[in-house]
Order: C-alpha cells, then sequence, then structure tokens
C-alpha cells in the first residue's frame, strides 16, 4: 500500500511537486505572520525582563502592591550570600526604589528614583553604555544620573541641580538637592520617560532609611530557568518576604500581551481560511485530474476503500513533506527578521513609543511556532484529502472512465 | 475570438474555474474581513477616548504646549469666557468646557506618584465628556463637600486608596511655588484608556483655586457636533483664536490615538501582504496543475496554429474572467459576514484587562469600510493575474506534439 502511494508520488512528479510547495508556502505564511505578533512581544519582555528588572526579584511581603518604603529590608537581616550562591544565580542585585517629584526652578514632575549600583547591576542599568552626555556618578556622591527624555521634559543638563521632595521611611519627609551628572538613554521607553538613577547609599540618606533595601533583583545565569531558581531561592526567603518572577511583577504586560495575541488570533484565523482553501483547491484539481484513473482501477477489480485509503496515503505524504521543508525554510527567513527588525521610523515612532515598545518588528525563532502552524496545515491537509475519499466513494467507474 | 475562446474554455472545466473564482473570492472575503475589524478596533479606541476624557479638540497658550506650567493659563475667566462664546458660535461645535490642569504628585498614606491634577466645572464636563458616566463607585462631584477627589481605578488600586481614603496633592502655583493640599476619594472612575486612568485626577476647581488663591484656567475642551472630518474642523477652528492661543486636535493631545491608525495601516500592510503571497501561490499553484492537465488541449490548440502570443493572451483573458466573477461573490461575502459580525461581535471577554490596556472594549465589533473594498478587489484580481503569468509561460515552453501525445 505505502509503496503504492509512494510510487503514484513519483508517477506524476509535477503534481507532487506543486501539492509540497502548497503545503509548503502556507506553512511559511502562517509561522512568519505568527513569528511577528509574537516576535515584537518577546523583543520586548526580553528588554524590560532581562535588562532592566530582571526575571525574579525579592521584596519585603506587600511590596510591590503598595509600593510603599514601609515596607522595606533591612539589608543586615538577609541572607544575601545563601541566596546569591543557589544554582543558576549569577548575583543579587540591591536597589532602593521610591516615586518622588523631581524639580528644577521652572517645571517639575514626578519621576522614580532608584537608588542602584552600576557595577553591579543588570546590563541595562550598568550606565557604561547607557550614557549620553557626562559620566556616571561616584558612589555615595550627591549626584545623579537622569534618563533621556525627563531630561529633556525638566529641560536639565548636565551640572544643573534637581530637588527632590517625597516621602521617606515611616512617613517622614524625604528632601534632597543633588547635581546632574550624566544623562542616559535607557532603552525602555516607558523608563527613559521618568527614570531617575543615584548611588545606593545617597537614596538611602535621602529616605531617611539607613541599610535599606526596596528590592533585591535576582540576575541569572545566561539560560538558568527562573522558575527553577525560583523553587530553589523559596525555601531561603522565608515567610516575611515575597519572591516574585516577572510575570507576576507585570500582570498587565501579560495580560496586554494575551489581549494582542488573541486579535493577531482574529488574522491568523482568516490566513487559515485561505490556507484551508489552497489546500482544498490542489485536492479538488487532483481528483479531477485522475477520475480516469481511479476508474480504471476500481472497473479492475481495486476496491474503493483501498484506493481512497492509497489516495489519502499519497497525500499526508506529500503535505506532510510540504509542511517539514516549509517549517525548514521559513527559519531563516525568522533569524534575518529577529536580526533586521523591520524599523518604522517617522511620526510612528512616537507613537510606539507611547505604547512603551520600540519602534521595531521582530520576529521570534521560536521552533514552537513552526510545530504547531506546521502540525496545523498538516491537519488541514488531512482534513482537505476528506474531499478525494469522498469522490472515490462514490465514484462510478463507468461515467469516470469516459470522461 | 480569443475571448471568445476563453470563455468557453472556463465553462468546459468547471472544477477549475470554481476553484480560481473561489480562491479570488475567499481572498477578497479575507481582505475585508481583516480591514473590517483594524478599523472597528481603532475607531472604538478613538471615539471611546474623545468621548470620556480628551474632546475633539483643546485650546490651550502656545505656552502651555510647550511646557505646561501652571504659569501659562488662557488668561483670565473674563477672557476665558469670551473665548468659549466665540468658540461655540460656530456651526460644527456642540459644546465646550474648561479645566484647570496641574502637573503634580499624588501622596497617599502608603506611597506616592506623578499625576495630572484637572480641576473641573463638573456640570461642564457632565454635558461634553462621559466620564461622569464611567464611575465604578461614589459620585462625580453630586454631593456637596470640600476637597472631594475623583480618580481612576487603576491608580487608586496602585495606591491602595479607597473610597473616603485621604491623599495628599502636591503641585506648583502661577509663581512656581509648591502647594500643598490634602483630599478625600469621593469617586473612582475606569474608562476603556487604562494609561488615563493612571495619570488623571479630577478635582473640583473651587477646590484648587482655594489652595492656589487664585482661578487658573489652563485648558477648553471643545466638542464638535460629529466625529467626521475632524481634522478639518480643527484647522478652522484654530484659524478663528485669538493671538496667543493654540488648538491641539484629539490626534494631538492623545498621540497614540492618532498613531494607532499609523500602526494599525502599517500592520494592515503585513498581514494583507502575507495574505496576498497565500493567495498568490494558491492560485499559481492551481493554474500550473490546470497546465498540467490541459497540456493535450493545448498542444492540440498550437498545433491547430494558434500562435503563442494568444495563447498566452488567452490564458490571461480567463484568469481575468475568472476574477470578474470572484470579484463581486467576495465583496458579497465579505460584506455580508462583516455585518454578521456587526451583530454579534467577536467574544474577548476572557483578555478583557489586557484589551483596557490597549484601550479596546472586550467585544470586538468590525465596521464597513466601504472605500476599501474596490481596492481590495483590485489587489486580488491584480494577484491572480501575476499569478496567471508564470503558468502562461509555462504553457508556452510546450512542445505540440509531445503534449498531445502525453508525455
Amino acid at each position: 500500500m505505502l509503496k503504492l502511494a509512494w510510487r503514484n508520488i513519483w508517477r506524476n512528479k509535477g503534481r507532487s511537486i506543486i501539492t509540497i510547495a502548497a503545503t509548503m508556502f502556507c506553512v511559511i505564511f502562517a509561522v512568519v505572520l505568527r513569528s511577528f505578533q509574537v516576535g515584537v512581544w518577546e523583543h520586548m519582555v526580553d528588554d524590560i525582563v532581562a535588562n532592566n528588572f530582571g526575571y525574579l526579584q525579592i521584596h519585603q511581603k506587600g511590596f510591590w502592591g503598595e509600593q510603599s518604603l514601609g515596607l522595606s529590608m533591612d539589608e543586615a537581616t538577609l541572607p544575601m550570600d545563601q541566596w546569591a550562591e543557589v544554582d543558576g544565580v549569577r548575583s543579587v542585585v540591591r536597589r532602593l526604589e521610591s516615586f518622588s517629584l523631581v524639580s528644577t526652578e521652572q517645571s517639575n514632575r514626578g519621576s522614580l528614583v532608584l537608588g542602584i549600583e552600576p557595577e553591579k547591576e543588570l546590563p541595562g542599568l550598568q550606565l557604561q553604555d547607557q550614557i549620553i552626555e557626562g559620566q556616571v556618578f561616584a558612589p555615595g556622591s550627591d549626584q545623579v544620573v537622569v534618563s533621556e527624555g525627563l531630561a529633556e521634559f525638566l529641560k536639565v543638563s548636565v551640572g544643573d541641580s534637581l530637588m527632590f521632595l517625597s516621602q521617606g521611611y515611616r512617613g517622614a519627609s524625604a528632601y534632597g538637592q543633588f547635581m546632574v551628572s550624566g544623562i542616559a538613554k535607557i532603552s525602555n521607553p516607558e523608563l527613559n520617560k521618568q527614570l531617575v538613577l543615584m548611588p545606593l547609599q545617597t537614596a538611602q540618606w535621602m529616605y531617611n532609611g539607613m541599610g535599606l533595601l526596596t528590592t533585591a533583583v535576582v540576575d541569572l545565569e545566561p539560560g538558568a530557568d527562573h522558575k527553577e531558581v525560583k523553587a530553589q531561592l523559596l525555601p531561603l526567603t522565608g515567610e516575611e518576604l515575597e519572591l516574585l518572577e516577572w510575570e507576576e511583577l507585570f500582570p498587565e504586560l501579560i495580560q496586554t500581551i494575551e489581549a494582542d495575541m488573541a486579535g493577531g488570533q482574529i488574522f491568523i484565523t482568516i490566513l487559515y481560511f485561505i490556507i484551508s482553501f489552497v489546500l482544498l483547491g490542489t485536492v479538488i484539481m487532483m481528483v479531477s485530474e485522475r477520475e480516469r484513473e481511479f476508474g480504471i482501477l476500481v472497473s479492475i477489480g481495486m476496491r474503493k476503500t483501498k484506493l481512497a485509503f492509497v489516495t489519502v496515503l499519497e497525500n499526508l505524504m506529500l503535505t506532510l513533506g510540504g509542511a517539514f521543508v516549509g517549517m525548514a525554510l521559513v527559519k531563516p527567513v525568522q533569524f534575518y527578521f529577529k536580526y533586521n527588525p523591520i524599523d518604522l521610523s517617522g511620526q510612528m515612532k512616537e507613537a510606539i513609543e507611547q505604547f512603551d515598545f520600540e519602534p521595531k518588528l521582530y520576529t521570534t525563532t521560536s521552533f514552537i511556532i513552526n510545530l504547531n502552524h506546521g502540525a496545523i496545515v498538516f491537519v488541514i491537509g488531512v482534513l482537505v484529502s476528506l474531499y478525494a475519499v469522498w469522490k472515490i466513494m462514490k465514484l462510478e467507474p463507468v461515467k469516470s472512465m469516459r470522461a | 475570438m480569443i475571448f471568445k475562446v476563453a470563455w468557453r474554455n472556463i465553462w468546459r472545466s468547471k472544477v477549475r474555474s470554481f476553484i480560481v473564482i473561489g480562491s479570488i473570492a475567499v481572498g477578497i472575503w479575507a481582505g475585508l474581513l481583516i480591514i473590517g475589524f483594524s478599523f472597528g478596533m481603532n475607531n472604538e479606541r478613538t471615539t471611546s477616548a474623545i468621548g470620556t476624557t480628551i474632546g475633539h479638540a483643546q485650546i490651550h497658550s502656545a505656552a502651555f504646549d510647550v511646557e505646561p506650567l501652571s504659569s501659562a493659563t488662557l488668561g483670565d475667566p473674563a477672557s476665558v469666557g469670551d473665548l468659549r462664546r466665540s468658540v461655540e458660535e460656530l456651526p460644527f461645535v456642540a459644546g465646550t468646557a474648561q479645566r484647570t490642569v496641574l502637573q503634580g504628585m499624588i501622596n497617599s498614606a502608603k506611597s506616592a506618584r506623578a499625576a495630572r491634577i484637572m480641576g473641573v466645572w463638573p456640570e461642564d464636563e457632565r454635558l461634553q465628556t462621559t466620564l461622569p458616566m464611567n464611575l465604578v463607585e461614589g459620585d462625580f462631584f453630586e454631593e456637596n463637600g470640600r476637597n472631594r477627589l475623583v480618580i481612576g481605578e487603576k491608580l487608586a488600586n496602585r495606591l491602595g486608596l479607597k473610597l473616603r481614603s485621604k491623599v495628599v496633592l502636591t503641585f506648583q502655583d502661577a509663581e512656581g511655588t509648591l502647594s500643598r493640599a490634602s483630599f478625600r476619594v469621593s469617586g473612582i472612575y475606569k474608562t476603556l484608556n487604562a494609561t488615563w486612568d493612571e495619570f488623571h485626577l479630577y478635582v473640583h476647581h473651587e477646590d484648587l483655586e482655594k489652595t492656589l488663591g487664585t482661578l487658573l484656567v489652563h485648558e477648553v475642551l471643545v466638542r464638535f457636533n460629529e466625529t467626521v472630518d475632524t481634522d478639518e474642523k480643527a484647522v478652522q477652528l484654530a484659524s478663528s483664536l485669538p493671538e496667543g492661543l493654540a488648538l491641539k486636535s484629539w490626534k494631538q493631545v492623545n498621540p497614540e490615538l492618532g498613531f494607532a491608525d499609523d500602526m494599525m495601516a502599517i500592520m494592515l500592510v503585513l498581514v494583507l501582504g502575507i495574505i496576498m503571497m497565500a493567495l498568490l501561490f494558491g492560485i499559481i499553484n492551481n493554474m500550473l496543475m490546470a497546465i498540467l492537465e490541459r497540456r493535450r488541449e493545448l498542444g492540440m490548440l498550437m498545433a491547430v496554429g494558434m500562435n503563442k502570443r494568444k495563447l498566452f493572451l488567452m490564458i490571461l483573458i480567463e484568469t481575468l474572467m475568472l476574477g470578474f466573477v470572484g470579484g463581486p461573490i467576495g465583496i458579497v461575502l465579505g460584506d455580508l459576514s462583516t455585518r454578521l459580525m456587526m451583530q454579534i461581535g467577536i467574544d474577548l471577554t476572557s483578555k478583557k484587562d489586557g484589551l483596557a490596556e490597549l484601550g479596546v472594549q472586550s467585544i470586538i465589533y468590525p465596521e464597513i469600510v466601504p472605500e476599501y473594498y474596490i481596492i481590495i478587489a483590485i489587489m486580488v484580481v491584480t494577484t491572480a493575474l501575476i499569478a496567471s503569468i508564470l503558468p502562461a509561460v509555462r504553457a508556452l515552453k510546450l512542445n505540440p506534439v509531445q503534449a498531445i501525445r502525453g508525455e
């Protein structure tokens, strides 16, 4: 049987190649569309999570929900060394984060103030690569680095001073006046509009909380699975602290992604309608072209069920072949657009920055997408070959041989 | 003559013709549906933002648009009154509302955030925007009382605020000195635009006046009678404004809404491009198969003396004819299914919160956009024509003798 199907495929190479090509292109188009939909978000998550916030964060229980300095941690009581020794953890980064009103003589804006140690930070906040003007503050100095967007808004440049006004630890008022030592371009547009960075000790001093941290960012080794690391860290953090993974840190991001994906699902569904039609067309053509051949086979005694089975088998082989070729051939396309994203310039740029992502369309190179959509196209191929079964079962040999 | 042959060919093999017609129809159908959904999502976002919060246009002092300082007002209350009267005289303006707009901070017992403080005249706001209808708790300055605050649900959650919670607002007065005042939450609102909710607070203008010592008006919101030709109306309105004032249309006030159009256009090009490509290959496949199948017939035509140019033309004309049948079918199908979808909508309720982040409601209704019908139809038929070129070229390469023998 298998042999018969195999021979049939080779007997009419032209038609076989066309069927394979049809399946192949269907897989390619579905995968490219989905890769863009997924890729844009994948890139964004990677940027926010890996570069700025980390896959795992440890705070006092309740801090992330309330963002209040009252829920900060005393560094002396934290087993930071133990955390750093867990498999997959590269280091534990210390931060003090809070909101403050930042003002110049003319204007003011609410900003996110991060007290950090740049040399120990995540890649996106190490500042060496991000500084576009001036320089990094010295540890413990009365200097700050302002993000590009905020500096533009406040119209400050290197050497100007900024007033900070906020609420300190235990409700005390927090004041400070610091000099701008540098301006940094933060890759995340949302942060770039509102971030002020200062030395950790300076932030602790301003907020009246020496030795306090709000956040311990767990920086992971490349390739480490954050869920596994989380499982190992959990027994070490205890009841008083919360250990959150990025999905819990940014639930809105996840929701937005899901919503966008749902919208994208509508487009993919429509594409699949076309794909089904293309594949169905191929099968219909195949059957109408081979009606005579089928008629002869049936009249010389081949059972219809057997014939139908062979035909479906043939079609499955071709579809499977096409799906695999498509899955493989689309790979370079995915890689190309991952590293050479479609750049949306001009006005578009501002639009997307408002939506908080980079104005570039990336693809993902995740192979799961190829597998999924290869499988879907294959299933459609199987379903449409039922048309051939139906046609063969109601075949009238004499009539079809005359055709 | 060629037309006649082409026409007969179409009827002679109904299955093949049906497939090509079907592909064309499905392509147009898909294009219309995709455009319908994109416009539907986008317009919903726009109408909702215009209606609930920003209006069709806003008038500020030119200085305010450069930098939204407390001192950049529209002038004294009397001149603002004159301004509003003159704007309301324009035939396409339905109404106006004035606001005090301050940049500041909100501090709760637990935490602090940046915020924009909108000092409103509640009766104006009720007439010109639907925000007062979007309250999830409390009321929009209906009951009397001092220093009441209406806050977005999202910001309220972030700050751990409930109805009657106390907060401190910090903002600059016209001289640039920082003032502080405590307010009590009297209402919590929720619009479709989560970004707005996270940043905007509403207070009664009288309470700000008491703290600031003077009445500052920074913004006049203008509502048009209809959301059509807003750009033209904005230009006309802008030209009637006195010196020193500037007009921002809704697209400029909330650029993400205007730019969402562009974003959509780019995504549409991407999606439609991919769909057209899929269609292209689908039709090429079918036509190639058709040529394979018709070797004998084409060989015969060549043998009896049809020249290659005519043969090529014949195949193109066949496709074009199929396109003319498939096109209208596709348009009708697309139109009907869009109308059907407008009745039922696509329910994405499970993604509700995420869609609110994107400023869209949870049930998406497509929209009929007749301007695109012809464009899409032309695109698809052109695609079909392009798709028939390769098979036609293949046909030209046939050797009549071998083709008739079936080799």
